[in-house]
């Protein structure tokens, strides 16, 4: 049996998402007061009121799961939307995405998203030893030869998984 | 990419409120108002009546209030004489110099702005893109040469020199007169194929002068940003995996080099209806441009106010879409940037 490394999403570290996640909720619904029922203005701001209270849920719903990473596979525990699992060896597709919060890409967080045996499982990169999961899902990944895209050739390079190219 | 549409979304609310507050100062900075103007022009007049019933219109729109109320009353989530009745609840208020409702003064111009800018920002696109491609390619060539002596003729042009300049030599040389959607017969007739030829005719040349200075900057973007493209080894590479001409350029090092032009999506709505003011005015196009500085000279407070957050909005709308399709297209992290945690 191999040893099961434990990751969380640090309260702290999503603080901010789940600040701006209840704000915007909340003036989203108040907003939905003001606007008269049926207008474009109250079909537009029920809309992004939604997408608000999504981001909301998904932020409560990180701060209660827990990631376990073993020789096996990945395994999400506990949050709003349920768990699942990966085995590495049904492992399909392997991306990093880095979401830009400013136009020089210096801020902004990482995703990794795995998918296989038909489930997915998105990480970013806000999670503890974000970067120790990584490394050991490219491990995974490479062992499954699972093909990447520039992106995340790009990404992994960033990350120091590959060595950089010489332009 | 939910999560990503979500935070960029929460950051326009902060954003719209801080550049409604902005735009509601701004407009209020100059002494006095429209209203304030009218009623001191009746007084000197001696029209007392008339005098008090602007005063009437000033309490009936909140002007006699202090500035933050009657910021809270435009936007509609502060009670004012109709209750709350703002922007949120779809009343853009009254515009004082055109006497009516301001959605319906809009209503009037936004239909011929968007048609006229749309078409220019196309043109831009279909003038540009190929000339630009064209002259990365064939670097240093006479082609090339010509596409930038081109180019630079396009940017150094202002766009209401080449109005004014059309809109004269047209007259002189051909007699005939390009200002205006239509010609002025055609202006209040129903719609026939000799009014929609001459809608053609007369949008052809507006879109074509709106569109020639935004050429210019386009073409020599597109140009620098393709050669660094085309130096870089993984094209090197390609053409040793034999893949050649168009179908290599258009692969890659095309679709990366576009990548900067999608970040200007943000200025690029906007400008759909804000944008080409100077030459509209001299074309005397029916567009939003012209009746904005018109309600600008007036301080016609909510008209103004209206038009400046519409297009606001729109930027912001633009911004979070170039985001949304930046973080799509091009999702990778600038080296160097720490990620272990």
């Amino acid at each position: 049996m191999s040893e099961v490394s434990i990751h969380r999403w640090p309260t702290q570290a999503l603080t901010g998402d789940l600040a701006r996640g209840s704000i915007a909720t909340a003036v989203g619904v108040f907003l939905l007061l003001a606007v008269p029922i049926g207008s474009i203005a109250f079909w537009a701001v029920a809309g992004l009121t939604i997408l608000f209270a999504l981001y909301l849920m998904s932020t409560v719903s990180r701060i209660s799961s827990v990631i376990e990473v073993d020789d096996e596979g990945v395994r999400w525990r506990g949050g709003l939307f349920g768990g699942r699992a990966i085995k590495w060896g049904e492992l399909e597709k392997f991306e990093l995405r880095h979401f830009p919060l400013s136009r020089d890409r210096a801020q902004g967080w990482m995703d990794l998203k795995l998918k296989g045996g038909g489930r997915t499982i998105a990480i970013d990169d806000k999670l503890d030893r974000f970067g120790e999961l990584l490394a050991r899902a490219w491990v995974a990944a490479r062992k499954a030869d699972v093909g990447i895209s520039d992106a995340t050739h790009h990404n992994l390079m960033a990350a120091g998984l590959l060595p950089k190219d010489k332009a | 990419m939910l999560r990503y549409a979500a935070e960029r979304l929460i950051l326009m609310v902060p954003a719209f409120v801080a550049i409604a507050a902005l735009i509601f100062i701004v407009i209020q900075l100059p002494p006095g108002d429209f209203l304030s103007n009218e009623i001191a022009e009746l007084r000197s007049k001696g029209d007392a009546a008339g005098a008090a019933k602007i005063e009437f219109l000033r309490k009936e729109h909140s002007l006699d209030r202090p500035m933050i109320e009657q910021f809270g009353v435009w936007l509609g989530v502060w009670e004012g004489p109709r209750g709350y009745s703002g922007l949120l609840q779809g009343d853009f208020g009254t515009s004082f110099e055109f006497k009516k409702p301001v959605s319906d003064v809009v209503d009037y111009a936004l239909g011929p702005t968007v048609l006229v800018n749309t078409l220019a920002v196309i043109a831009i696109y279909l003038i540009a893109l190929p000339l630009g491609i064209i002259a990365a390619v064939r670097q240093y060539s006479l082609i090339d040469y010509a596409i930038a002596a081109f180019a630079y003729l396009a940017m150094a042009t202002p766009g209401f020199l080449l109005a004014l300049v059309v809109l004269i030599y047209s007259n002189v040389w051909f007699g005939v007169s390009i200002g205006g959607l239509v010609d002025p017969q055609y202006a209040d007739a129903p719609w026939s194929f000799e009014k929609f030829q001459s809608l053609a005719a007369h949008l052809t040349v507006a879109v074509v002068i709106i569109a020639f200075s935004g050429v210019g900057a386009m073409i020599r973007r597109l140009r620098a940003n393709l050669l660094d493209e085309l130096g870089k080894p993984y094209v090197v590479a390609a053409r040793a995996r034999g893949i050649k001409g168009w179908r290599l350029l258009l692969r890659y090092p095309v679709r990366m080099a576009i990548i900067p032009f999608i970040a200007d999506i943000g200025n690029l709505l906007p400008s759909l209806v804000s944008g080409s003011v100077i030459v509209s005015i001299v074309l005397s196009l029916p567009t939003v441009g012209p009746i904005l500085v018109q309600a600008l000279k007036s301080q016609d407070l909510f008209l103004a106010g209206f038009i400046l957050l519409f297009a606001a909005v729109l930027t912001l709308v633009g911004t979070v879409i170039s985001d949304l399709l930046l973080g799509l297209i091009d999702p990778r992290v600038r080296l160097g940037r720490r990620l272990e945690r």
